[in-house]
C-alpha cells in the first residue's frame, strides 16, 4: 500500500468511507498488531483474538463515521474497540481464564515500520513506569479491571473493599497516569 | 437519571470498560449529553489505550480473512449507504510528525497533500449541458441514482467530490462527479412544499446554466450531462415545481468544482 504510506489516519478513514480496501489494508498494517495483541492479552486465546480483530476492522469498514479524529487517535479508538469487544467476549463466555499479564515489551514485534515499533516500545516503557509509580492499591485495581476484564464491582469483591473505594482508586490512578504520561509527551495510543 | 457528580466518579471505570448493565447505560446516556464528561472520558480513554498498546504480529492470513468478509452485509438489493466523511484538516496530524525529526516533516506534509489531492481531485472529465432554454428537457436529466453506480464512482480514480455549502458554511450536500455523470450522495436539504423544487446549476463563465430539477427532497439523485463546457462551480436554488430558466431565488448552497 505504498501510495498510502504518508496519508494520515484520518485521511485513510475518509477513504474507507468511500469503500477503499487499500486504505483499510493500510490501517490494518499500521494498527492490526496492537489491536490483535491487546485482544490476545485479554482473551489469552489466538482464535478468539483473531475473531475480535476481524470484528474491530469490519466495524471500522462498515461504520467509519464512528471514528472522530477530534476525540483521539485512530490507534486509541481501535484499541478501545478491541478491549471492549474482548471484555464482552470474556463476560459472555462467563469464563475467567487464567490470564497472565505479560511484560509489555516482550512481544512488541509488529509487522510495522521500525520508527513506529521504536515509538511503541518507548510508550510501553513509559506506561509501565507510570503504572509502577502508582500506589499499589490503585495499580492493583486498574490491572484487575483492565487486563482481567473485571467490572469494578467484581474488583471490589476480589479486593475485599467497598465499591466506592475501588471507584476512587481507579479514578485517582487513571488521573495520576494521565498526568505522568502527559509529562512524558504521551496523550494516548498513537 | 445519573447526576453529573455520579458520572464523574465513574468515568475512569468506563474508560476501562469495567462497568456493566443499567449503570453503564445511564452513564453513557449522561456522557452523550455532557460535553465536560465526554471530554474527560476521551482523555481517560487515551490513557487506557496506552495500557493496551502492546503489539503482536497481525498476520497476512487474518487480513485475508477480514477482506473476504467486507461485503458480507451487502448484496445487490442492499448496497451500502455512502459515507462522505469530512474531518477538519487542521486537527489531522500525520503519524510521523510527533516524533520524526523536522527534516522529514516537509516531505511527509507534501506526501499527505499529494495523497489527498490524488484521492479527492483526480482528472475532471465532467461535461455539462450547454445553455438550454427547455426546462422540461433538463428535468429528464435527473433520476434516482443506482447506489451501486455511486459506490463504483466513489472508488474509481478520477472522480471529483464537490461539497455544497450554505452561506453560513453549513454543509448542505455532497456531489460526486465522474465521466459525465453526477451523484448527489449526501443531502441535508429540507423537504420543500410540493409547489417547489430544488434546481441544480452549473456556473460557467460566471453564468448559471441549469443542470436539472432535483425534486422537493433530493436523496441519491443522479444526473447525466454532456458538453465540452466545464463548470467552475455548482449551485442550488429553490424554484417553482416546474423549474426556471434562470435562478429566480438566491443561491442556497454552492461549491467549487476542483479542476
Amino acid at each position: 500500500m505504498e501510495q498510502f504510506d504518508e496519508a494520515s489516519d484520518a485521511q485513510l478513514v475518509t477513504l474507507i468511507g468511500r469503500y477503499s480496501e487499500p486504505a483499510l489494508a493500510e490501517v490494518y498494517r499500521r494498527h492490526g498488531g496492537p489491536v490483535y495483541g491487546l485482544a490476545r492479552k485479554i482473551l489469552n486465546n489466538t482464535s478468539e483474538a483473531d475473531d475480535v480483530t476481524q470484528e474491530v476492522f469490519l466495524r471500522l469498514w462498515n461504520n467509519p463515521d464512528r471514528f472522530d479524529p477530534t476525540r483521539g487517535s485512530l490507534r486509541s479508538f481501535l484499541l478501545n474497540d478491541s478491549h471492549g469487544r474482548s471484555v464482552d467476549l470474556v463476560r459472555s463466555l462467563n469464563a475467567r481464564r487464567a490470564r497472565e499479564v505479560k511484560d509489555a515489551n516482550r512481544s512488541t514485534v509488529a509487522d510495522y515500520d521500525l520508527q513506529h515499533q521504536v515509538w511503541d516500545m518507548a510508550v510501553a516503557d513509559e506506561v509501565k513506569r507510570a503504572l509502577s509509580a502508582l500506589p499499589v492499591e490503585e495499580r492493583e485495581a486498574i490491572e484487575l479491571a483492565y487486563f482481567h476484564s473485571h467490572s469494578y464491582v467484581k474488583v471490589a469483591e476480589i479486593l475485599g473493599q467497598p465499591e466506592g473505594t475501588v471507584k476512587s482508586r481507579i479514578r485517582n490512578g487513571m488521573r495520576r497516569m494521565r498526568l505522568t504520561l502527559a509529562d512524558a509527551g504521551i496523550q494516548g495510543a498513537n | 437519571m445519573m447526576t453529573h457528580d455520579d458520572a464523574q466518579e465513574l468515568l475512569a471505570v468506563l474508560a476501562l470498560n469495567a462497568i456493566d448493565g443499567l449503570e453503564r447505560i445511564e452513564l453513557e446516556d449522561h456522557v452523550a449529553q455532557c460535553v465536560r464528561c465526554e471530554r474527560e472520558l476521551d482523555g481517560l480513554r487515551g490513557v487506557s489505550s496506552t495500557l493496551g498498546n502492546v503489539s503482536e504480529p497481525a498476520s497476512a492470513e487474518l487480513w485475508q480473512r477480514i477482506s473476504e468478509h467486507l461485503y458480507d452485509d451487502f448484496d445487490q438489493g442492499n448496497l451500502p449507504p455512502i459515507r462522505v466523511l469530512d474531518f477538519p484538516r487542521a486537527s489531522v496530524t500525520p503519524l510521523e510528525s510527533r516524533r520524526a525529526p523536522s527534516t522529514k516533516n516537509t516531505k511527509i506534509t507534501a506526501g499527505v497533500f499529494a495523497v489527498a489531492a490524488a484521492a479527492l481531485v483526480g482528472v475532471l472529465s465532467f461535461n455539462l449541458v450547454q445553455a438550454n432554454d427547455h426546462v422540461a428537457q433538463l428535468t429528464n436529466a435527473l433520476g434516482v441514482a443506482d447506489r451501486g453506480a455511486v459506490v463504483a464512482a466513489l472508488v474509481t480514480p478520477g472522480h471529483v467530490n464537490v461539497t455544497l455549502d450554505s452561506a453560513q458554511h453549513t454543509r448542505v450536500a455532497s456531489i460526486v462527479l465522474l465521466n459525465g455523470h453526477g451523484y448527489v450522495v449526501s443531502s441535508k436539504m429540507a423537504q420543500l412544499p410540493s409547489a417547489q423544487t430544488y434546481q441544480l446549476w452549473g456556473i460557467i463563465a460566471g453564468k448559471p446554466i441549469s443542470i436539472g430539477l432535483m425534486g422537493s427532497k433530493p436523496t441519491n439523485v443522479e444526473f447525466s450531462v454532456a458538453s465540452a463546457l466545464q463548470p467552475s462551480e455548482l449551485a442550488v436554488t429553490v424554484e417553482p415545481a416546474g423549474g426556471s430558466q434562470t435562478p429566480s431565488t438566491p443561491i442556497i448552497a454552492s461549491g467549487t468544482v476542483a479542476a
